[in-house]
């Protein structure tokens, strides 16, 4: 009831009320409902009794029928509405009727392996009770070998991963009828040393993949050739394990899963829970600079509505995109006053706790991210369940299945990124048939004002394909070492859907290189290396820094950001925030991955400053498309950490930048780029829009330079250099584009001599943001509706003389992963569909001349670049869309 | 096929990828330098194809520098030790002992035993095999032939087998599809017993170091370091030169052989420690500390006297006093407790003024006497050099005890 209350106050508050663009309601659901399988083992039908199953929903039921079928089958339904069920169901009943047979369940987090174990455990341990067979098993559940003894029924359920203790180990791969994992421990622990587990191996019978959504992109691709490994050292031991998969909603589930094991999969769908009524409200923040096309900051907004649902007693989730989001948000609800407690409505606050209030009011609202120790994660997920955390901030690290029980509300501080994760993010607040409530709040960010202002696009379409690629010639080609390393190949096999021809070509490049050793008719394995250990499943490299800070007279480690981040999240006096407090970085040590911070108030965040160029290395495909053409192909892109900007707090004013000294990193990678045709920037530069040309500065150009030149002693004005063999810059302190007439432009007064250095310096200060530059902006934020992946997997570059295209203007979009995954391929085929939303995007947007939200930032002298952009636009968008 | 292969291994040279040893040539030595033309050996036959061993004997009296190889001592303690007792009914004869090359150290199905050495003691000598793998297609032959060589054995010797040799070979078997033949076979895996002997004395436990070091071997030129076997074998591979190898055989030889000497040099000095001429007194508190472990106390008792009577390290020799003590007060015998700690006391221990107070305490009733020696413990841990983390550690206890002890003391006065 609070909700409703909430809602119409919401609604007559015309602060709020006029932000909210859109108002949907997702109906309720009534229950479809089937009777428990007749040929259900007893002790089942007896525990599903025992926890109040009488009848199974309908995808259950559909699950039992087409499991026991002997199908591989992927489960798509909801969140919360009993997948668990779905395979446990199946795989329990062939475990108790074949006391030989095993499963194995893979999941993507530890966490997630340790939260099913115990669920299945509850689960079975009711099984034993009914049986009569055993009273309680010891409280101390973390030793398997006490399952051992608990269960008669011989249903050890193990989880075996990294933490698992070594002396454990033997007994579970012995023992073990149900193993919960993770494909990295699969990949590197136990397929390696699959000799230790023939067994196990020999009586596999399922294969349980849940939450595959989690599988794409990289980690993806890493998996399906994980599982290619997997299938073949079963098949070494005789078994056809059946696959069981589960994934959130996603555009093409069946097409993810059969990419993944490479088998045919039958798809259920079809979701018989019930679901109570939830509000979906998608909130724009109003507009505070129509010039600057400046919107109220969607995280205070979020606060705002975090502030009113945690008053109205209502347990809300706000999930943020980023780490940093995460801890702002958390400072901020922390920060105000809004905990008085005696002010809820209820009075449910014990008044004894008056004196201890503060700390405890802060307890009750916690953050909830990656960075943050396990154990730390285990408590929180642990109070959201018991309803001791009112409100908890969280990253996408809440997205997967991890069992926080239902929350009343969820706010999404900013789109998410993709339609799959808004649902899935939406999905969390509802508990059972109770009303509940999602709201999207936009930010500046082009995606989500797209979606403010075309909501119609987020509730109709689909959600994202989710891509791999597991033939990605690197990716494949660390695998078939595992492969090899774990059984030779021999003349004429096959890996997965490699086929010999292919297969044999990376067998050969492995042999020349000398890890293989090729006699009669196989491939050997010869090398001393492991090669599992050359491989992280995972997008982020296995290595990690270690974030400390100073304890007494030693450094403790708090935290940690993978090898990758760390140049831009942990430079030297970057500032970091964990927890809502701030840190400053003292020194970064690369070669020891660790870096050293101190605790500091400071009243400013730092932003990276980064510096990119990019190499083409093979063109894969090319063809003209309106206004230019289209490619796609391997390129290299070389990317610097050169520097770091202060930004202060709440006014986001610009405190000074520094220098910094880090190494930079190469990415070979795919790329999708789009070159203007001559004709397209003929037809630009006719109509003054095309802001690209550095040096027709009119006919008075030559004369006007040397005079400044002259004039300043031929020095550098800023670093007072002095001309060597070759004659200084002249730089028009306003951009030449800025005025109407030359003489204007190039009038002495406006012109300045520089050394080349210090002129890059200022053009990137005052730097007009040209139309290439603003399509690449738009492009760039608008790709990933197209893909199911996060803005940080793609880079964006723009260069009006690339190297990618002899020299053309070129628009470039790329994967941010070596060898590339499949988005620039999957952008270059969509390339109309992007264009024409860029347009509509642009178009749409209400700023005048460009904003975050269209064409990217104005410059500092106000130049956004927005009617340029647009006429290129206007040039590449199809006729016939 | 050239040109696919130029183009992915172009393709993946622009990936960075760098794996594998670089220049990798293809030398054609193969028929010159065959490994039957450089060992003395022969070609056995199994019904997977033939293999190639090498075949050593070596007199019952053969001396590895100054261990005999003959198992003359009774493997008694060692049998207790390793809680076996089957190891001290099994007839020498009926032990293997075996040692692996391997192609890494890495473990995990993609490891190969190349060469696996086993030797038996026989009527009149120890016959030493070496079965080799010349390419990994014979594996399956190589592991055949091992097979019949290990028929009827009942105890399988090794140094660090347990963890390494063993499960490697049951690997190897698997993936050849064969069932391991050491299910149910008593195994002597040597490494712990010599850490337990010598992890005081000796700054390595690896076999290589306690030959020289306990046995006195001095290895030849003809030795390989171990880290360079994989290597040599990948060349011989690659290049069919079988040379080198001549060396890896040698290596594997010798730590065969020593494996039998170093059974023999353990198990006599662990039956007769005291009689034992070689022995260090440092190694004789190590067997001690074992045997009273094992329950012999007696026998404890008087190697700790012995050992504690020659020359120690102050650290052994107060670990020695402290083990000491300890096992007579549990056998209750406090003259000689109270002596040693006294002894140790007399050194600064504060755990032997704990141990003084507690026995004036609880089994003299003299309070005073154990109030005096608890405040000599308190002075002590206050001079200022005394560590802090170990004052706090004490000081809790002391001033508890001191408590204590005051109000009994006033109680026994009321």
């Amino acid at each position: 009831m609070a909700l409703s209350s909430l809602l119409s106050h919401w609604q007559a508050e015309p602060t709020i009320a006029t932000n909210i663009v859109e108002w949907h309601k997702l109906a309720k659901r009534s229950a479809r409902l089937v009777s428990l399988p007749e040929e259900l083992h007893p002790s089942l039908i007896a525990a599903l009794q025992a926890n109040n199953i009488k009848e199974l929903y309908s995808h259950q039921a559909e699950s039992w029928r087409l499991i026991n079928a002997g199908q591989d089958v992927a489960i798509v339904t909801g969140t919360a509405s009993g997948k668990t069920l779905c395979y446990n169901l199946p795989v329990l009943n062939r475990l108790l009727c074949h006391p030989e047979s095993r499963a194995l369940y893979l999941f993507p987090t530890k966490a997630l392996a340790q939260d099913q174990a115990e669920t299945l455990r509850k689960f079975v341990k009711s099984i034993s009770i009914r049986d009569n067979q055993i009273l309680d098993p010891p409280q101390k559940s973390s030793y398997e070998i006490e399952f051992l003894e608990s269960f008669p029924i011989n249903l050890i359920i193990s989880v075996y991963d990294g933490d698992t203790p070594s002396y454990n180990r033997p007994s579970i791969r012995e023992n073990a009828r149900i193993i919960l994992s993770n494909p990295d421990m699969l990949h590197a622990g136990i397929l390696p040393h699959h000799t230790r587990w023939v067994d196990f191996f020999r009586d596999l019978d399922f294969i349980v993949i849940d939450e595959i959504h989690a599988y794409r992109g990289v980690f993806g691709s890493h998996v399906a050739n994980v599982i290619r490994r997997l299938k073949r050292i079963a098949a070494f031991y005789g078994a056809r394990p059946q696959f069981i998969m589960t994934s959130a909603t996603i555009g093409n589930p069946v097409e993810l899963a059969e990419g993944l094991i490479e088998e045919k999969v039958a798809l259920i769908d079809q979701n018989g829970s019930a679901r109570g009524l939830q509000h979906f409200l998608m909130y724009n923040p109003p507009i505070v600079d129509k010039e600057l096309g400046l919107r109220r900051s969607a995280l205070l907004e979020s606060v705002r509505l975090a502030e009113d649902l945690i008053q109205y007693n209502i347990q809300t989730i706000v999930f943020g995109r980023a780490r940093r989001t995460i801890e702002v948000i958390l400072t901020y609800l922390k920060g105000n006053d809004h905990l008085d407690q005696n002010q809820f409505p209820g009075g449910v606050i014990n008044k004894s706790d008056q004196f201890e209030q503060s700390p405890q009011a802060i307890d009750e609202i916690r953050g909830y991210r990656s960075g943050y120790l396990a154990n730390t994660r285990r408590i929180i997920e642990r109070g959201l369940r018991q309803g001791d955390i009112r409100a908890v901030v969280a990253t996408n690290a809440l997205e997967l299945g991890i069992d926080i029980g239902g929350m009343g509300a969820a706010i999404l501080a900013g789109y998410p990124g993709s339609i799959a994760a808004t649902w899935q993010q939406a999905g969390r607040a509802g508990r059972g048939i109770l009303e509940s409530l999602a709201v999207m709040v936009a930010t500046a960010n082009p995606l989500d004002q797209f979606l403010a202002h075309h909501p119609e696009y987020f509730f109709e379409r689909s959600p994202e394909r989710a891509l791999i690629n597991p033939d990605n010639l690197l990716i494949l080609l660390w695998h078939l070492r595992c492969a090899v390393f774990e059984m030779p190949f021999g003349d004429g096999d096959s890996f997965g859907s490699v086929d010999w021809d292919k297969l044999s070509q990376f067998l050969e490049y492995l042999d020349g290189v000398g890890d293989l050793h090729h006699s009669g008719g196989k491939y050997f394995w010869m090398s001393d290396r492991y090669p599992a250990e050359d491989v992280s499943l995972r997008s982020a490299s296995p290595e990690r820094v270690l974030l400390q800070k100073p304890d007494l007279d030693s450094w403790v480690t708090f935290g940690e950001v993978d090898f990758e981040s760390a140049p831009w999240m942990v430079h030297p006096n970057a500032v970091y925030l964990h927890e809502a407090r701030s840190y400053l970085v003292e020194q970064l040590n690369l070669d020891e991955r660790i870096a050293r911070l101190r605790p500091e108030n400071l009243d400013y965040y730092t932003t990276p400053i980064t510096e990119t160029t990019v190499k083409l290395i093979n063109l894969i495909d090319q063809s003209d498309v309106t206004g230019g053409t289209k490619s796609y192909g391997d390129i290299q892109v070389t990317t610097r950490v050169k520097g770091y900007r202060k930004v202060k707090w709440y006014t986001h004013e610009n405190l000074g930048q520094d220098e910094l000294d880090l190494p930079p990193s190469d990415l070979t990678t795919m790329g999708y780029w789009i070159t203007l045709s001559e004709k397209s920037v003929s037809l630009l530069r006719e109509s003054g829009l095309w802001s690209n040309d550095p040096n027709r500065y009119g006919s008075n150009w030559a004369l006007q330079r040397e005079r400044a030149r002259a004039r300043d002693g031929y020095r550098c004005q800023i670093c007072g250099a002095q001309e060597g063999d070759h004659a200084f810059h002249v730089h028009h302190k306003i951009p030449f584009r800025a005025f109407t007439t030359l003489e204007e432009a190039n009038n002495l007064s406006n012109l300045i001599t520089l050394c080349p250095n210090c002129h890059n310096q200022v053009e990137a200060a005052v730097r007009v943001h040209s139309g290439l530059s603003g399509l690449a902006y738009a492009l760039g934020n608008l790709a990933p509706i197209f893909l199911m992946c996060d803005d940080r997997d793609l880079g964006i570059h723009s260069d009006p003389k690339s190297p990618l295209d002899q020299g053309a203007p070129v628009v470039l979009i790329y994967d941010r992963i070596p060898a590339g995954i499949g988005f620039s391929q999957r952008l270059y085929e969509l390339h109309n569909e992007i264009i024409a939303s860029a347009y509509k995007l642009v178009k749409d947007c209400e700023c005048l001349d460009g904003c975050p939200s269209c064409v990217g930032p104005g410059g500092e002298n106000g130049w956004g670049g927005k009617k340029e952009t647009l006429a290129i636009l206007e040039m590449l968008i199809s006729k016939r869309v | 096929m050239g040109s696919r292969m130029e183009s992915l291994s172009d393709k993946l040279k622009s990936l960075g990828v760098k794996i594998g040893a670089n220049d990798i040539s293809r030398v054609t030595t193969r028929r010159k330098y065959p490994i039957e033309k450089i060992l003395d050996g022969d070609f056995i036959q199994t019904p997977y194809g033939q293999v190639f061993a090498v075949e050593s004997n070596y007199p019952l009296e053969h001396h590895q520098g100054a261990g005999l190889i003959r198992i003359e001592a009774s493997l008694d303690v060692i049998a207790a030790w390793a809680n076996d007792p089957l190891l001290g009914e099994i007839d020498p004869t009926e032990f293997v002992f075996l040692d692996t090359e391997t192609s890494g150290l890495a473990g995990g199905s993609g490891t190969y035993a190349f060469l696996i050495g086993a030797g038996r003691f026989q009527e009149d000598g120890f016959r030493l095999v070496q079965f080799f793998m010349r390419d990994p297609i014979e594996e399956i032959a190589q592991l055949v032939a091992l097979l019949s060589f290990l028929s009827d054995y009942r105890g399988l010797v090794t140094f660090n087998g347990k963890s390494f040799d063993v499960p490697l070979l049951n690997t190897r078997f698997i993936t050849n599809g064969e069932r391991p033949p050491f299910s149910g076979i008593t195994h002597l895996d040597l490494l712990p017993l010599a850490r337990r002997l010598w992890r005081d004395r000796l700054p390595s436990r690896t076999l290589s170091f306690l030959e020289e070091a306990i046995l006195g071997v001095k290895r030849t030129e003809e030795d390989v370091p171990g880290w360079l076997i994989p290597t040599l074998y990948f060349d011989y591979l690659r290049t069919g030169d079988a040379r080198p190898l001549k060396n890896v055989f040698y290596h594997n030889a010798m730590d065969i052989v020593s494996l039998a000497a170093l059974l023999n040099h353990m198990a006599s000095m662990l039956e007769n420690p005291l009689e034992d001429t070689q022995s260090h007194a440092i190694d004789q508190i190590a067997i001690a500390k074992l045997l009273e472990e094992l329950g012999q106390l007696d026998e404890a008792a008087q190697l700790y006297a012995f050992g504690l009577d020659q020359d120690l390290p102050p650290e052994i020799s107060s670990t020695a006093i402290r083990r000491w003590s300890f096992m007579e007060k549990r056998r209750e015998n406090f003259t000689l407790a109270l002596k040693l700690w006294q002894l140790a006391a007399d050194s600064g221990e504060i755990y032997a003024f704990i141990e003084i107070a507690k026995f004036y305490e609880h089994h003299q009733k003299e309070y005073l006497q154990a109030i005096t020696w608890t405040k000599k413990a308190i002075d002590l841990i206050n001079v200022p050099n005394f560590a802090r983390y170990e004052r706090q550690h004490w000081f809790l206890e002391l001033d508890h005890r001191l408590n204590r002890l005051e109000r009994k003391l006033s109680r026994s006065e009321d």
